[in-house]
């Protein structure tokens, strides 16, 4: 046999080469894979088993790109029937003609029963986020709900029926309201009402992304709106509100307003306002004391980022990340800025301490919206979740069920584990049921749908399924539920206390403070995971009055329930 | 045995040639489909120069430009990485690709730039120990970003952003004095005098000092957000296409720089008249007070889409100032005006009913046509719907006053004085009430 050419063996060794570096160089770089899961799930999906059937309605697509549909909608978790069981009521933001707002009834099996027909709650509409207080204190949960061109006030009647009460409230807000929350903050026994708006939107406007793409309109695009606060005017057959925008002081600032969180913020004893700006800086209104508010965002420290620079606000968490028993702040924010935790200390005081917190490090983040400081395995310290979804189309879908528009904006979930010091640790991985699949997701409610202790999860998305989840973590400790009262004003929730549980040196706080997250309305009642703790000392109940009422401790693992003039005086 | 060997190097050459165009890189996949077609053109063109000389780290890095002008990222930084491979020593890739990639993923981030500060002489640049920096202060590597900052300040001392930034890390790790000093030396730039006073806030009611904190919290909230530092590296970073030019554009306005934002408008209205262009074209160039140039532009915007608001909205304010001031001269010319502002109001307001503005522009024009009493109703509307306007306040102050609700007068304008205690007006008005 003739020996190869040499030229030819030249030539098939240089194109052999060219071949395998072409392999190599072609190879393109993988990213390493995402950590694989190396724990137990925290959460499993229970939507179906509870019999919750539930689809968002977001109105046509793709539409206008119609600005609202972006934003809604939330849910609240409240007892509405005085059953000790938590009911859930879902939002629809389908417009006038689309489809009708939702009331699950927790049925003592534990399954849910819609019972919207009828309820008076079955409304259409932009709906937005919902918030829950008892108005006329007669022991019933009554709902505020916020829409794109204002707010209903619905009164709860018993038996099942919510009454619209908003014009004879006196309830008038013009605009795209947002968030609401009740609050009492000239402590007189009555909740008043603390409403967020958004902006000026003009339908009509164009928006494009920066490529030319079609999009939703960023907030910045239109100017923002005054935040309203409405007194309630005491004792009558009817609640009547009064609009006092303009003389609480709030009526000076306009901004585009989404989350809002009502609490003491300087320790006074009387409550704040902290309302989350979508671009533009926050602000957190003092109360006065004489039915006044001074803004006091930027020198406390929660207007900006620590560069100074205004962020999307959306969701907003409180609770005590690092055992100071001074609550903190996390606030939601886009994909390309970070969700911001603010440490408070000294007292009044916030500190950007995102990077520190260890919340900067997570391989993955999303533009996130409804948000919870919860402790969801009950070792003592508060873990965190948050719902993501976009607010601009990405260049491919995530989730084809979702659709050609809608997919481009779905995102996954995160749950983040606290190291009982105020560092977190994402283990979204471990955690598929919850974080597993991409949607748009809004709201994040918590309450302990089953009473066993544990926080469980309702998560609300765009033009997709509510989902109900279980708290199923392998219990690290023990925990106690308290539910605050004020027999004096019907027995209901006594929102703005603060209850501190006492075991030994160590000390636990928690808020009565149910509208937190986004647009959402949760369990009313304190829950705290207390570790190896078995005896808790006592429970300190700061009432929204300011009066101090010191209560026993005893036996962990239970529900108790504190009624205001029944505990030890302490102020 | 020559021609033996030219054979050889042919095949070799031939061999290595075909290799390379093989092996050649390939720019990312970009559906255009859905861009502006003068970007997706823009983005071909340059797509075309890589296939002819894909070994160019300059078209890999123009592209890389074109793509991060228009705010797509992630395309970006993988054209500026590849350019980086091309040009390794050049500091630019790797700083415009970090620069990107900080946008979506800041701890990816800081690899290319540590790449570029290493690879930058801070006597030409600083830019890229400075971004470094800031990207570490997000991260929390405290230490390390102040090293780079050090070294930045070697390079320029008195550099606002580099002292600003050393004074949120003395902050952060309680040195209030320190802080003091360096946010101080960033009060008066315009990089970074709002975000100096902001933090300057903090710092003095971390001190104690209230009334210093609230002296700077107002302060902060009245100035235009600061100037983007001068990025040599991003200077021929542009957009291209309108939608990023707009955005640009909406930038300049927001900074206050109406000047530039008109000609550039006035620039993307002779390739294209649209809507959106126009209406900011009048709002430009009212604010430079060349009113008869902006309603040209608005009544233009009127034209190409009458259902919208906005141009009928900002029209009617326009045409109310004019007559305001055409009215000391030409009265009967301002009576047209405020006439035609007041059609206008209304249309503005079909549009949309809830703009608390147009209800003031059409309380105005109103008044000044002899209807009171609609003068009335339209501000008290404009006040419920816009509680935080001065202006809304003011005018229905003094339009109470001309109906001799000397007490609801007054409690207008006091608000107006709450809302906006530096504003003159209410608090002559009021005088002017006390005489009366």
């Amino acid at each position: 046999m003739k020996p190869l050419c040499p030229c030819g063996l030249f030539l098939s060794l240089v194109i052999l080469t060219g071949l395998m570096g072409g392999c190599q160089s072609r190879q393109s770089d993988s990213s390493a894979a995402d950590a694989p899961a190396v724990e137990e799930a925290w959460f499993l999906d229970w939507t179906e088993e509870k019999g919750i059937h539930f689809q968002h309605d977001a109105g046509p697509v793709p539409g206008d790109y119609f600005m609202p549909q972006m934003i809604g909608s939330g849910a609240a978790l409240f007892d509405f029937n005085g059953d000790d069981r938590l009911d859930i009521y879902l939002l629809q933001n389908g417009g006038p003609r689309g489809a009708r707002n939702r009331l699950y009834q927790q049925l003592p099996d534990g399954r849910f029963q819609d019972v919207s027909e009828g309820s008076g709650l079955d409304i259409a509409g932009h709906n937005m986020g919902v918030a829950v207080g008892d108005v006329n204190n007669d022991g019933r949960p009554d709902v505020v709900v916020t829409q794109y061109e204002g707010i209903k006030l619905f009164l709860n009647q018993g038996n099942g029926r919510f009454l619209d009460a908003t014009e004879k409230a006196g309830l008038h807000n013009p605009g795209w309201a947002t968030a609401a929350a009740f609050l009492d903050f000239d402590r007189d026994g009555w909740l008043d009402l603390i409403v967020v708006n958004y902006v000026e939107y003009d339908p009509s406007w164009p928006c494009t992304s920066a490529s030319g793409t079609p999009d939703y309109c960023a907030p910045r695009t239109f100017k923002g709106r005054v935040a309203r606060l409405f007194h309630h005017l005491g004792a009558g057959r009817e609640p009547r509100f009064e609009d006092v925008t303009l003389k609480s002081g709030l009526g000076r600032l306009a901004g585009p307003g989404l989350g809002v969180l009502c609490a003491d913020f300087n320790g006074d004893g009387w409550q704040d306002l902290f309302i989350a700006n979508d671009g533009e800086a926050n602000r957190l209104w003092i109360n006065q004391q004489n039915g006044t508010f001074k803004e006091e965002a930027i020198a406390r420290g929660v207007a900006y980022n620590a560069m100074g620079q205004a962020e999307a606000g959306m969701g907003v968490a409180m609770g005590d990340v690092d055992g100071d028993g001074l609550f903190d702040l996390y606030v939601t924010h886009l994909t390309e800025e970070n969700n911001r935790l603010w440490r408070q200390g000294p007292r009044g005081l916030f500190q950007d301490r995102t990077a520190p917190g260890g919340l900067v490090r997570s391989r993955w983040h999303g533009t996130g919206f409804g948000t919870v400081l919860a402790d969801f395995n009950l070792d003592g310290a508060l873990d965190l979740a948050v719902v993501n979804g976009r607010v601009s189309r990405a260049p491919r879908g995530a989730n084809d069920a979702l659709g050609p528009h809608w997919s481009r904006y779905a995102e996954r979930n995160q749950l983040f584990a606290n190291d009982g010091a105020g560092y977190f640790r994402d283990i979204s991985a471990s955690n598929p049921a919850l974080c597993g699949t991409a949607a748009i997701a809004r709201g994040l409610a918590f309450g302990d749908f089953d009473n066993d202790g544990k926080l469980d999860l309702l998560v609300t998305t765009i033009a997709g399924p509510a989902r109900l989840y279980h708290n199923v973590a392998s219990v690290q400790g023990h925990w106690l539920r308290v539910r605050a009262i004020d027999p004096a004003h019907g027995g209901r929730d006594a929102l703005g206390a603060e209850v501190r549980v006492r075991a030994g040196e160590r000390v636990w706080v928690r808020w009565i403070n149910p509208e937190a997250s986004f647009l959402c309305s949760n369990d009313p009642r304190a829950h705290f995971g207390l570790g190896a703790v078995e005896h808790v000392d006592d429970i300190t109940v700061l009432w929204p009055d300011g009066k101090q009422e010191k209560f026993a401790g005893g036996m962990v693992n239970r529900a108790v329930i504190v009624r205001k003039g029944e505990g030890e005086s302490k102020r | 045995m020559i021609v033996l060997l030219a054979g050889l190097g042919g095949s070799a050459a031939l061999g290595w040639y075909a290799w390379r165009r093989l092996e050649a890189p390939v720019p990312p996949r970009i559906a255009t489909e859905e861009l502006d077609p003068e970007l997706a053109e823009a983005i071909e063109t340059v797509r075309q120069k890589i296939h002819a000389d894909p070994y160019s780290a300059s078209a890999w890095g123009e592209l890389g430009k074109l793509l991060r002008g228009s705010q797509l990222l992630p395309e970006a930084a993988a054209c500026f990485a590849q350019a980086e491979k091309l040009d390794p020593q050049n500091p630019q890739w790797p700083y415009l690709q970090g620069e990107a990639v900080r946008m979506f993923d800041v701890e990816a981030a800081l690899a290319p730039l540590e790449r570029a500060a290493a690879r930058t002489d801070t006597a030409d640049t600083i830019a890229p120990s400075l971004r470094l920096a800031e990207v570490l202060i997000t991260q929390g590597r405290n230490d390390e970003a102040e090293t780079h900052l050090r070294r930045g300040l070697a390079a320029e001392p008195d550099n606002p952003a580099v002292h600003y930034n050393l004074g949120v890390l003395a902050l952060e790790r309680g040195d209030l004095d320190a802080s003091l000093t360096h946010l101080q030396r960033g009060e008066h730039s315009p990089f970074t005098q709002r975000k100096a006073c902001i933090q300057l806030a903090a710092v003095y009611r971390r001190m104690g000092k209230t009334e210093q904190a609230d002296q700077y919290s107002r302060k902060a909230d009245t100035l235009p957000l600061d100037s983007n530092w001068l990025d040599p590296f991003l200077a021929d970073v542009t957009a291209v296409g309108r939608p990023a030019q707009f955005q640009q554009i909406h930038q300049l306005q927001m900074r206050g720089e109406h000047r530039a934002a008109a000609e550039q408008l006035t620039a993307l209205i002779r390739e294209q008249p649209d809507y959106r262009a126009y209406v900011a074209l009048g709002e430009s160039l009212e604010k430079l007070g060349d009113f008869d140039r902006a309603e040209q532009a608005l009544r233009a915007a009127i034209a190409l889409a009458p259902e919208k608001f906005r141009a009928y909205h900002q029209l009617s304010r326009l045409l109310w100032t004019r007559a305001s001031k055409d009215a000391r001269t030409d009265s009967r010319r301002a009576q047209a005006e405020f006439e035609d502002a007041a059609a206008c109001a209304r249309k503005a307001i079909d549009r949309q009913p809830d703009h608390a503005m147009s209800h003031v522009v059409l309380g105005l024009a109103l008044r000044q046509l002899g209807k009171q009493e609609e003068a009335l109703q339209s501000l008290r509307t404009a006040v419920e719907l816009g509680p935080n306007l001065t202006d809304a306040h003011y005018y229905l102050g003094e339009i109470l006053a001309d109906a001799g609700k000397v007490a609801e007068a007054r409690s207008s304008l006091r608000r107006a004085m709450e809302l906006s205690p530096q504003d003159p007006r209410p608090q002559t008005a009021l005088a002017k009430l006390k005489k009366d």
